[in-house]
């Protein structure tokens, strides 16, 4: 009955919540029974109110040693987070128990925790005094015209040019220009490189035959593609005005949605809207060429300038 | 009293020339530091500063948000990244690191700002240390630490996932402390991280 007493109390001799007499009751019954004895004699000395034993002070590292290893790189992966205090209670614990023990992680925390006071410092560099006046000199003349719609339009074409594709998208217009103005079946221009081809080839022959400098014949044959080019861009220019007035309205009418297809493209441009841009570009570009050809009109009966052979010949020297 | 920066930035897009006198001077010390951090050139982290100032008016119809400071340290960081890929072209010769400008800098001239700044023992030493991390951990630090910005703004900036960030924001400051600790074994010591706080 007493061992069965004795064994109760063990928990409350551990945790060294016993009262004094019941601890000096046990003391006395673990003197008088060997069983007893022995489990007394394996509590610690503070449950037994012995006094404690003196831990080898390597004992840890030792350990430590033979089984883990230091747990140094453990502790430094959660300093991070304990010194912005987001790390787990448990880990914290743990962290900063090791602290306690480890001079090399105790002496990395607090430099990392100094830091994290002292490098804010670093954000602020004192600037140079004429910084502020160069970027008021070139901003301030430009801040009354913001708001308006043409400074919104200048925005948007300047973060367009900004933009990494630009070269792309530029090339793709060009070709369109370029196809429009030189191979659409409705321009004057349609012949004029292919003439200027031949007519270089064909100076450059004659001249060859005939013995003289060769720059001087291929600039004879420049000079008569450019007059060609010219003449023509004259007869557009004398349609047009042939048009002006009476002919403006059916012009137009050939092209009814040219303004509402180029304001598509200035909202587009200015959204950014690239796959918008280039529809509202296509309908710009078919609506041009309709006005175009209305506009041209007059001039199919002028001779189309499609024999390459007769300037060619009027070139010859 | 100090002005919000929604309310100036609203007021510079209304045309308020005082309004961007006020935001360019209040804001000019950060982004000439970080820029002077990245480039460690004062003539570049001026025109590099300079350049993001007047490329932040421009795109100020564009800027919507209220991390107007956090949009500014964006244009700027990605100027200087610009600034270093144009510095490679050209001759080494003209890389010159922030530690190495101060012994070259002549003794008897007066301080520049600059050099005034660095004369504070503690600052020397960090940026000293600072000098020495390698690109990708000194950036984190620059933009975290030292400017304050958000972890999300960072992995946003960087191109690089949240945990990727903070993690290496982690690993940077432990770096830069052993850094520190190199240089002055005392750094820190009045301190203790963690069972203080």
């Amino acid at each position: 009955m007493s061992c069965d007493r004795f064994t109760d109390r063990l928990d409350g001799l551990l945790a060294g919540t016993l009262p004094a007499d019941e601890r000096a009751w046990a003391a006395a019954h673990a003197a008088g029974c060997s069983r007893c004895g022995e489990l007394y004699a394996l509590l610690p000395g503070e449950a037994s109110g012995r006094e404690p034993m003196d831990v080898p002070g390597d004992l840890t590292d030792a350990v430590l040693s033979r089984t883990t290893g230091p747990p140094c790189e453990r502790a430094s992966a959660g300093l991070g987070d304990l010194l912005d205090d987001t790390l787990d209670p448990v880990d914290r614990r743990l962290v900063e128990a090791h602290l306690r023990h480890c001079d090399g992680c105790a002496a990395l925390a607090a430099a990392a925790a100094r830091l994290r006071d002292d490098l804010p410092a670093l954000a602020e560099l004192p600037p140079p005094p004429e910084l502020a006046d160069a970027v008021l000199a070139r901003t301030r003349r430009r801040i009354a015209r913001r708001p308006s719609a043409a400074g919104r339009w200048r925005d948007a074409v300047r973060g367009l040019f900004a933009r990494p594709r630009i070269a792309w998208e530029a090339g793709c217009v060009a070709a369109l220009l370029f196809w429009l103005m030189f191979g659409a079946s409705w321009s004057p221009l349609r012949a004029t490189a292919v003439e200027a081809r031949v007519l270089l080839e064909q100076g450059v022959s004659v001249a060859r035959d005939a013995g003289v400098d060769s720059v001087a014949s291929v600039n004879r044959a420049i000079a008569a593609a450019s007059e060609r080019t010219v003449r023509a861009a004259h007869d557009m220019s004398g349609a047009a005005g042939r048009l002006a007035g009476p002919g403006y309205r059916r012009v137009a009418a050939a092209a009814p949605d040219l303004g509402r297809h180029w304001r598509q493209l200035a909202r587009a441009l200015e959204d950014r809207d690239l796959f918008g841009g280039v529809h509202a570009l296509r309908s710009l570009t078919r609506d041009a060429g309709a006005m175009l050809a209305e506009l041209l009109s007059p001039l199919s009966s002028t001779p189309a300038p499609d024999d390459v052979s007769r300037p060619a010949e009027r070139s010859r020297p | 009293m100090d002005i919000d920066e929604a309310t100036l930035v609203e007021r510079c897009r209304q045309g308020d020339d005082l309004a961007w006198e006020w935001l360019v001077r209040r804001c000019q010390g950060r982004v000439y530091g970080l820029a002077y951090h990245y480039l460690g050139s004062v003539e570049d982290a001026r025109d590099v500063a300079q350049e993001a100032f007047v490329r932040v008016y421009r795109q100020l119809g564009t800027f919507e948000g209220d991390r107007f400071m956090a949009w500014l340290l964006r244009i700027t960081r990605n100027l200087c990244i610009d600034q270093l890929r144009r510095r490679r072209t050209r001759p080494p010769a003209e890389d010159v690191r922030a530690d190495a400008e101060d012994d070259a800098a002549p003794r008897d001239t007066a301080p520049s700002p600059e050099q005034a700044w660095l004369a504070d023992a503690r600052t020397r030493l960090v940026h000293q240390a600072l000098q020495r991390l390698d690109g990708a951990n000194r950036e984190v630090i620059l933009l975290k630490d030292i400017q304050g910005l958000k972890l999300g703004e960072i992995a946003g900036m960087l191109g690089l996932p949240l945990g990727t960030v903070k993690s290496r924001a982690h690993r940077a400051r432990l770096e830069l402390a052993r850094h520190v600790l190199a240089i002055d074994p005392s750094y820190g010591g009045a301190s203790r991280a963690g069972g203080e706080r």
